[in-house]
C-alpha cells in the first residue's frame, strides 16, 4: 500500500492491464505458431529512488489443435520501498506489497481470420482489476498485409489500506487498429494506432499535495491529489523490421502519444538483433522517452485549485534506457536468457527528485515441444 | 492444405528434437509419432507445405549453403516444359560444409569404421507443382544405365514418397553433394510450374555414436525454380496489393525520412511519404519469406519481457498504449 503500492496498482491495475493483457494475447499467438511451449521469467527492478521491484512470471501455451491455442500466466509484483513520495508524505519509510495478476487466452484461425479472447484477474491489498480483451486479425495478398483490431476493457476498485470506507471505481477501455504490412523479403512494416478511455477515480488515494507560497516553504495545509475523471488517450505506433546481413536485423519503432490531459510525449526505439554464433543471439537496445507535463500539474500549489497533482510521472520529464539481452540456444527446444538494462530519468520540474537512475535485470527460460 | 496435412505438420514439430533429422528418405514416408517419420510431408517449400523447408527443424547453420537445379536437355529452362517429355533433372548442394572434413571420408565414417568418426549427412527434397499448388508429373529415380526413362538401377540416388508428389534423397551413401532424378512432365495445358527444393547441409549429429544424425548447426537451402511451358503464352505478372518496385534499401530510408518528419511537425510530407512508402513495397511470396520467418524479424519477438518492460515503463512515465497488437508479422505460417 501507500503511494508507490497505489502507483503501481493504480498504474498496472487499470492502464496496463489491457496492454498486458493484449501481450498476454501476443503469447497466444506465439504458441499458436510454436505448439506448446512454457516460459518463466524473473525480472528484478532497482532503482535510485529507493525502490525494488522483484517480478516473477511464468506462462504456457498450447495448440488444442492446428487452429486453436490456449494460454496460461501468471505474473507478480513484490515491491519494496522507500521513495521521495513516500518520505515526503511521512508515511513509514519503507513499504512492502505484492500483486498477483492471472491471465487467460484463447486463439483461433480460420482461413484468413484470427480471432482473440482473454482475461484477466489482478489484485492486491488496495486494488482489484478485471480485463477483458476481444480482438480479430485478417491477412490479405497473400498475407503480405495483416489489418487487425482489438478492444479491451478494464473494470477496477480502487481502496485504500486500513480505510473500509474509501472505494472508488474507474472503467478503461481501449480500441486498437493494427496494419502490418510486408514490403520486401527482409523488411516488414507496422502502423498501430489505439484509442484509449479512462472513466473515475485516477488519482492517488494516498498523496496528498502542500498548498504554500513557495516550494520551500511549510505547507499551509495539504489537500487530497485531485485529477480529473475522464482521460482520452491516442497513442500512433509506427515500426519497422529490417534484415542485417544473414545473421542481424535491426528494429526501430517511434510513438507519438497526447492525451487530454495535455501529455504529448515522443518515444523512439531501437533494437538490433546478431547470431553471434548458432547457438548465441545478442540483442542490443536503446529506448528514448520525452514527455511534457499536464496541463493541470505544478511543482507547487500557492492555493488550491480544481485539480492538483505532485505526481511526478505527470511532470515534465525524459528519459534513456540502454540494455543488451543475451539468448542461448540449448538443443532445439530450449533456451535461457540473461538480460541487462540501465536507464536514467530526469524530472525538469520536480523539486524533490531531480533525476531516477536504476537497472532491470533479468534471467528466463523457455521450452517449447 | 487439409486437415490431416495441418495435424501432421503440427505432430511433426512437436516431436522431439534429436526425431527430426530424416537421414533416410524413406522416413519422409513413416509415422511421425511411432516411427521417427515425416508422415509424407516433404517439406520442400512448396505452397502445399505452407512454405515449409527443411529448416523447420533443421536449425543453428552458418547460411552459406547453395542450391543450382540442372536438367538435361537443357531446353527445359530456356523454352520451357514439353508435355509427356522427360528431364534427367540434378540438384546440386553448393558449398557443403556442416561436416566439415567427414565429406572427404564418403561412406568411410560412422559405424563403418573404428573408432567412431562423423559422418557427412545430407539430403534433399524436390517437387514441381503448377500455379494451382498441385504437385504435376512424374518423378523417379535415375535408371540402371544413368538415364531417365531405363529400368530401375541398384544403388540410385532419390527415392519417390509412397504417394508420387515428391522426391527425396535415398540416404545410403555419405559426402553426399548432388542428387539425380528424372521428372515426365504431365499433358499440356498445365501452364507455368515451379521446382520447389530443399536441401541439408548435415553435420553428422553431435559427432557421437550417441547422436549420428540431429537438426541441430545443419545448413539449409531452400528454392522455387519456375519453368515455363513450351508454347504457351507468358505467364501474366502477378500482381498484389503493393507496387512493381523492390523498394528493400529504399523502403528503410523512406520511414526514416516520414518519422524524422513527424518529428519536425511536417506532417504532410510525413504523410506523403507513408503514401509512397505503402506504394513502392512488393508483392512476397510465401517461399520468399524465409527471413520474415526468424523471430527476430517479428514485431513482437518476446511477448513476455515485452509484457514486464511495460510494465515497468507506465509505472514511471505519462503515457501508454500503441504497443499492444500483435499485427501478424510476415504471415508466414
Amino acid at each position: 500500500m501507500q503511494l508507490i503500492d497505489h502507483r503501481l496498482g493504480h498504474r498496472l491495475g487499470h492502464r496496463l492491464a489491457p496492454a498486458l493483457f493484449a501481450l498476454g494475447v501476443l503469447v497466444t499467438t506465439t504458441a499458436a505458431h510454436a505448439d506448446t511451449g512454457f516460459v518463466s521469467k524473473l525480472q528484478v527492478y532497482s532503482d535510485s529512488d529507493h525502490t525494488t521491484v522483484v517480478s516473477p512470471m511464468v506462462s504456457a501455451t498450447a495448440d488444442l489443435d492446428p487452429n486453436t491455442g490456449a494460454s496460461i500466466g501468471y505474473v507478480a509484483d513484490v515491491v519494496s520501498s522507500a521513495s521521495i513520495d513516500i518520505v515526503s508524505q511521512a508515511s513509514p519509510t519503507t513499504i512492502h506489497d505484492t500483486r498477483h495478476q492471472l491471465s487467460l487466452g484463447g486463439n483461433h484461425t480460420s482461413g484468413d481470420w484470427t480471432g482473440r479472447v482473454g482475461y484477466s484477474f489482478s489484485t492486491e491489498n488496495d486494488y482489484r482489476s478485471n480485463t477483458g480483451s476481444l480482438g480479430i486479425e485478417k491477412t490479405f495478398d497473400d498475407k503480405n498485409t495483416t489489418i487487425g483490431a482489438g478492444y479491451n476493457l478494464s473494470l477496477n476498485r480502487v481502496g485504500r489500506a486500513d480505510d473500509m470506507n474509501f472505494s472508488r471505481d474507474l472503467t478503461v477501455q481501449s480500441l486498437t487498429f493494427s496494419w502490418t504490412q510486408v514490403i520486401s523479403p527482409r523488411t516488414a512494416t507496422q502502423v498501430t494506432y489505439e484509442l484509449g478511455d479512462a472513466s473515475g477515480f485516477q488519482a492517488s488515494p494516498y498523496r496528498f499535495v502542500p498548498v504554500r507560497a513557495a516550494v520551500t516553504d511549510a505547507p499551509m495545509y495539504t489537500v487530497a491529489e485531485t485529477d480529473p475523471d475522464q482521460r482520452y488517450r491516442h497513442a500512433i505506433v509506427g515500426a519497422i523490421n529490417h534484415a542485417v546481413g544473414k545473421h542481424g536485423s535491426v528494429q526501430a519503432d517511434y510513438r507519438l502519444y497526447h492525451d487530454t490531459w495535455g501529455i504529448t510525449s515522443n518515444t523512439l526505439g531501437l533494437r538490433y538483433f546478431v547470431d553471434l554464433s548458432s547457438r548465441v543471439e545478442l540483442r542490443l537496445r536503446s529506448r528514448l522517452y520525452q514527455q511534457n507535463g499536464t496541463s493541470f500539474y505544478q511543482s507547487n500549489y500557492a492555493t488550491t485549485l480544481k485539480y492538483m497533482t505532485i505526481d511526478r510521472e505527470l511532470s515534465p520529464l525524459w528519459s534513456e534506457t540502454v540494455g543488451g539481452k543475451l539468448m542461448l540456444k540449448f538443443g532445439a527446444r530450449a533456451e535461457a536468457e540473461l538480460k541487462m538494462d540501465l536507464f536514467y530519468y530526469h524530472y525538469a520540474d520536480f523539486p524533490a527528485l531531480q533525476s531516477r537512475t536504476g537497472a532491470n535485470i533479468g534471467l528466463g527460460v523457455s521450452i517449447d515441444y | 492444405m487439409s486437415a490431416f496435412t495441418r495435424v501432421a505438420i503440427a505432430l511433426l514439430l512437436a516431436l522431439p528434437a534429436t526425431a527430426h533429422a530424416f537421414p533416410t528418405g524413406e522416413q519422409f514416408d513413416l509415422d511421425p509419432m511411432i516411427e521417427d517419420g515425416a508422415g509424407g510431408v516433404a517439406f520442400t517449400g512448396a505452397p502445399r507445405w505452407t512454405g515449409h523447408t527443411c529448416a523447420v527443424c533443421h536449425i543453428g547453420g552458418s547460411h552459406t549453403v547453395g542450391l543450382r537445379l540442372e536438367a538435361e536437355p537443357t531446353s527445359l529452362f530456356s523454352d520451357g516444359w514439353k508435355a509427356n517429355t522427360t528431364y534427367h533433372l540434378r540438384v546440386v548442394l553448393r558449398d557443403a560444409k556442416a561436416a566439415g572434413a567427414a565429406t572427404a571420408l564418403g561412406d568411410d565414417c560412422g559405424f563403418a569404421v573404428d573408432p567412431y568418426v562423423r559422418c557427412d549427412v545430407n539430403g534433399y527434397a524436390l517437387e514441381v507443382d503448377d500455379n494451382l499448388g498441385r504437385p504435376l508429373g512424374k518423378l523417379a529415380a535415375l535408371g540402371a544405365n544413368g538415364s531417365c526413362g531405363s529400368a530401375a538401377g541398384m544403388d540410385p540416388d532419390s527415392r519417390v514418397l509412397k504417394d508420387g508428389t515428391a522426391i527425396t534423397m535415398v540416404g545410403t551413401h555419405h559426402g553426399q553433394t548432388s542428387w539425380d532424378l528424372c521428372w515426365t512432365a504431365p499433358d499440356a495445358g498445365y501452364g507455368p510450374m515451379v521446382a520447389y527444393i530443399a536441401a541439408v547441409d548435415g553435420n553428422g549429429g553431435d559427432g557421437t555414436e550417441d547422436y549420428p544424425t540431429d537438426v541441430n548447426d545443419d545448413d539449409v537451402a531452400a528454392g522455387a525454380v519456375p519453368i515455363v511451358e513450351a508454347g504457351a503464352n507468358p505467364p501474366v505478372a502477378q500482381v498484389g496489393g503493393c507496387g512493381a518496385s523492390d523498394a528493400d534499401g529504399g523502403a528503410l530510408v523512406l520511414i526514416l525520412v516520414a518519422l524524422a518528419a513527424w518529428r519536425l511537425r511536417r506532417r504532410g510530407l510525413a504523410l506523403v511519404t507513408a503514401a509512397l512508402l505503402a506504394q513502392g513495397c512488393v508483392h512476397v511470396r510465401p517461399r520468399q519469406r524465409e527471413t520474415l520467418a526468424q523471430r527476430k524479424m517479428t514485431f513482437a519477438p518476446d511477448p513476455a519481457e515485452d509484457e514486464l518492460d511495460l510494465h515497468m515503463q507506465e509505472s514511471r512515465e505519462g503515457a501508454s498504449g500503441g504497443y499492444g497488437s500483435a499485427g501478424g508479422g510476415c504471415g508466414c505460417n
